[in-house]
């Protein structure tokens, strides 16, 4: 129709519809695929409508992508085959002599396990079953015991492998392996923070997290024969992660390299058959396309917004707030914590990203450093009320007598660890620089 | 190390594609093995693939396969050494050719320069005897090419040395670069002596595990089990449509299982025979990028697309429906629109039978017809899911049966 908006309203009306459209419950994928083409014909005419295969071809033959199903693979092959259930009994009974020391298993065993999984889904829902009965059972304060779930779990898409750190990479054109390693000491920080706090809460009032009774300890021995079952599931970690920080394989060969080694962990668990094969396929076919068709759908969206001026129009508005390069970095990390109370996390990225890269290059910040950040703001995105997707997991597996107002309150805490460590890294940007430098020049 | 070169066929390529979910999704439906036992077929395939590893032993029971694991390691430090050294080799090499083309370039020079001298001297000879100033002239330029035979004697000679320098280094670097290629080598045949003697080794191994499974029955895995994805699937015509987008959507899934293999036969071949690929990596990425493609149906399917759903999950069943009713217009013109530009799309490349830029040079028409493809199922599920919701409104009787 070649209809002229003006960038302002075109960005109201965008925007405006996709709100509209996402509270009505369309999935994302098709609210912005559709928005987009819509507004292709408004703005141009049938023959402009040809970018959207030539927008999702380029995802299709993306080399990096592929990195994406291979590492859901890797994780639904462990999980099919029992393995990652078998880790947190393992851990448990480790630690469970400490006080607080089920709710600093479930933190580290999800630590673990976010080396093994790049999305979130599993790990809270697996914890949530197995990890919150367990200290419930043992008279832990319910609020300590789910806060630490939740956060644990969200590691998963910060400590490596995570599928938002390559959607990243491909989006804001930055190497994966670098990200990867730039958000290994960030995913410690964090973790080693939620165990200092449920460690140091539980010391103060022990009632919050009491160790367990000393008849139902196991001996030194026993701790070794068990860590013994830990062995192949850890040695595979090892080897991915050797793969990916020495530099030797490219991120896609690492996770080709952590596939396979997950069916012979299968196997050495005597899990290897085709029913299990078949149930990692379809588990990984519904991950990952959820996250392809995502991009596809944004990937238009976005690049019409760009296209149209969108990407000028945010930088003007950005400077005429008159704030320094700090301002502006602040307000994105407030804009992408607001987005992260209603939207997917991929879908921020998809949408926000694209246009913010490019400005905090004008601003003379590093990339790689903003990615990582990215990152861990993603963290509190999964824990904020009202759509946190933690909480809705963990509300899915908890007890039906926990209300949702606790669930919403244990994840408090938590939060607030997540928002200081993102002001560290923020103040520090070393934190996050100083391990890819030495990996990688 | 002796290099191999094996390079995927085309016809096997998409045969491959094509077969393989076949036959796995026919071995899915026949009867399994009990979970936790050990079976002689997966013994063998795991040695076949892990052989290398002494996974076999491990899938065994047998803790001796850890002694493969040094000898791996030897096999992979000599192939490094070999990959560092050869790299060396070359740029040694290529550094005589130039010093070669240099010396040739100079001597040349040096003759042209002889010549002139020549020619300028025959000149002088022939000037009358009072035209001192065109001898000078003469004489300058005969200066001149006496300095530039200077110089490129000069080069010769530095250049000499130089080669003097690297000769007797390549022979060492080829030396040590044959080193380490039998280090790795041999390495890799004994650990091919060892696997040859477990082929015959391993029916003792398994009685002996299974042997050992039956005295610690607990020592095993507990499995949950999955919800088979056939629950979503409708009745009549649009159960039709429903089992198209699962079968298609189990068929692409099956797919990853080859890039598992592929992608370790890749590293095998780089960091074991140094003898890279050039197909693994991009057949791969392009079967994925079909496969996204084609699931786009099942994730609708089977709900796994994510909504935004603060009010959406508070609505009762028919409200659900009365909403996804209207908002399917956005749906319908989105996938709609994907055929419709993805065959104008892909037209052209069937056309002019377009293949990739690429050394391997893959058929690339088929890729662009998943987008159709992928469209098309992503249409039908969305008429599927439209009867449903159509029917959940109007024929409210149905609401018990259907109940979605």
């Amino acid at each position: 129709m070649g209809l002229e908006i003006e960038i302002g309203w075109l960005t109201l009306l965008m925007f405006g519809s996709l709100v509209a459209l996402l509270m009505a419950g369309l999935p994302l994928a098709f609210v912005t695929g559709g928005i987009a083409v819509i507004f292709l014909f408004i703005l141009g005419d049938t023959d402009t409508l040809n970018i959207v295969p030539s927008r999702i071809f380029p995802l299709m033959t993306d080399y990096q992508l592929s990195a994406i199903p291979l590492f859901i693979f890797m994780a639904s092959m462990l999980e099919r085959a029992g393995i990652i259930n078998d880790m947190f009994e393992v851990i448990y009974k480790l630690l469970g002599g400490l006080k607080g020391g089920l709710a600093s298993a479930t933190i580290i065993a999800s630590t673990i396990l976010a080396a093994m999984v790049g999305v979130i889904g599993a790990a809270v829902v697996t914890m949530g079953i197995i990890a919150l009965p367990a200290m419930l059972q043992r008279k832990y304060d319910s609020k300590i015991a789910m806060g630490s779930i939740m956060a644990g779990g969200t590691l998963g898409i910060l400590i490596p492998p995570s599928i938002l750190a390559i959607i990243y990479a491909v989006v804001a054109d930055q190497s994966v392996g670098e990200l990867f390693v730039g958000a290994v000491i960030p995913g410690l920080m964090l973790s080693s923070m939620y165990i200092a706090y449920v460690t140091i809460r539980s010391y103060i009032n022990p009632e919050l997290g009491p160790p367990i009774p000393i008849e139902e300890r196991i001996t030194t021995r026993e701790k070794f024969a068990l860590m013994g079952k830990m062995a192949a599931p850890i040695t595979l970690i090892l080897v991915v992660f050797f793969a990916l920080f020495s530099g030797a394989a490219t991120p896609v060969e690492a996770a080709g390299i952590g596939t396979f080694g997950s069916f012979i962990v299968a196997a050495l668990a005597g899990q290897l058959d085709w029913q299990t094969v078949r149930e990692a396929c379809i588990s990984t076919l519904k991950a990952s396309s959820m996250v392809i068709w995502i991009m596809f759908g944004a990937t238009i969206f976005v690049g019409l917004y760009v296209l149209e001026g969108g990407q000028q129009f945010v930088t003007d508005a950005l400077a005429a707030t008159g704030l320094g390069r700090w301002g502006i970095l602040i307000l994105m990390m407030i804009i992408l914590i607001v987005l992260g109370m209603f939207l997917d996390w991929v879908g921020i990225l998809l949408l926000a990203v694209p246009i913010f890269v490019p400005i905090i290059k004008d601003l003379g910040f590093d990339p790689l450093w903003f990615g990582v950040l990215y990152l861990v703001n993603m963290q509190m995105s999964f824990l904020s009320p009202p759509f946190g997707y933690a909480l809705f997991y963990l509300r899915g597996v908890a007890p039906k007598e926990i209300p949702m107002s606790d669930i919403f309150k244990s994840a408090l805490p938590f939060l607030g660890i997540q928002l200081f460590g993102l002001t560290i890294l923020m103040i520090f940007p070393s934190l996050i620089t100083w391990l890819p430098n030495l990996v990688y020049h | 190390m002796p290099s191999i070169d094996f390079v995927m066929p085309h016809w096997l390529y998409w045969g491959g594609l094509i077969a393989f979910p076949l036959i796995a999704m026919y071995l899915a439906r026949q009867k399994q093995p009990l979970r936790g036992s050990r079976t002689l077929g997966i013994a063998y395939f795991i040695w076949v693939v892990g052989g290398l590893f002494g996974f076999h032993r491990l899938y065994l029971k047998n803790k001796l396969g850890l002694l493969y694991w040094p000898l791996f390691a030897i096999i992979l430090f000599g192939s490094s050494m070999q990959r560092e050294a050869r790299i060396e080799y070359s740029n040694a090499t290529g550094a005589l050719i130039g010093i070669e083309n240099a010396t040739k370039r100079s001597e040349k020079r040096i003759v042209k320069s002889e010549r002139a001298i020549e020619r300028a001297q025959t000149q002088i000879a022939e000037l009358p005897a009072d035209d001192t100033r065109g001898k000078e002239r003469i004489e300058r330029t005969i200066k001149k090419d006496t300095d530039r035979i200077d110089s490129a004697n000069e080069k010769i000679s530095g250049m000499a040395t130089e080669r003097a320098e690297i000769e007797p280094t390549v022979g060492e670097i080829a030396g040590r670069r044959d080193q380490w290629s039998d280090v790795s080598y041999y390495a890799f045949l004994g650990i091919m002596a060892f696997m040859l003697v477990d082929l015959f080794l391993m029916p003792r191994m398994l009685k002996r595990a299974l042997a050992l499974l039956a005295a610690n029955p607990d020592d095993e895995v507990q499995r949950v089990e999955m919800d088979e994805d056939s629950q979503f699937v409708g009745t009549g015509f649009i159960g039709m449509i429903d089992r198209l987008s699962l079968y298609m959507g189990e068929f692409v899934a099956l797919w990853s299982v080859i890039a598992v293999f592929v992608y370790y036969y890749e590293v095998i071949m780089r960091y074991v025979f140094n003898s890279p690929t050039n197909w693994a990596h991009e057949g791969m990425f392009l079967m994925f990028g079909m496969q996204y493609l084609i699931a786009g149906a099942y994730a609708m399917l089977t709900e796994s697309h994510v909504r935004v759903d603060i009010f959406y999950a508070n609505y009762s069943p028919r409200g659900k429906a009365i909403i996804d009713l209207l908002t399917s217009v956005f749906f319908f013109i989105f996938a709609g629109t994907l055929v419709w530009t993805g065959w104008i799309f892909a037209r052209d490349s069937i056309g002019q039978n377009e293949v990739s830029f690429t050394e391997w040079g893959i058929q690339y028409w088929p890729v662009k017809i998943t987008i159709i493809i992928g469209g098309v199922l992503l249409v039908l599920q969305g008429v599927s899911h439209f009867v449903k919701d159509a029917t959940l409104v109007f024929v409210p009787n149905k609401e018990a049966k259907n109940g979605s």
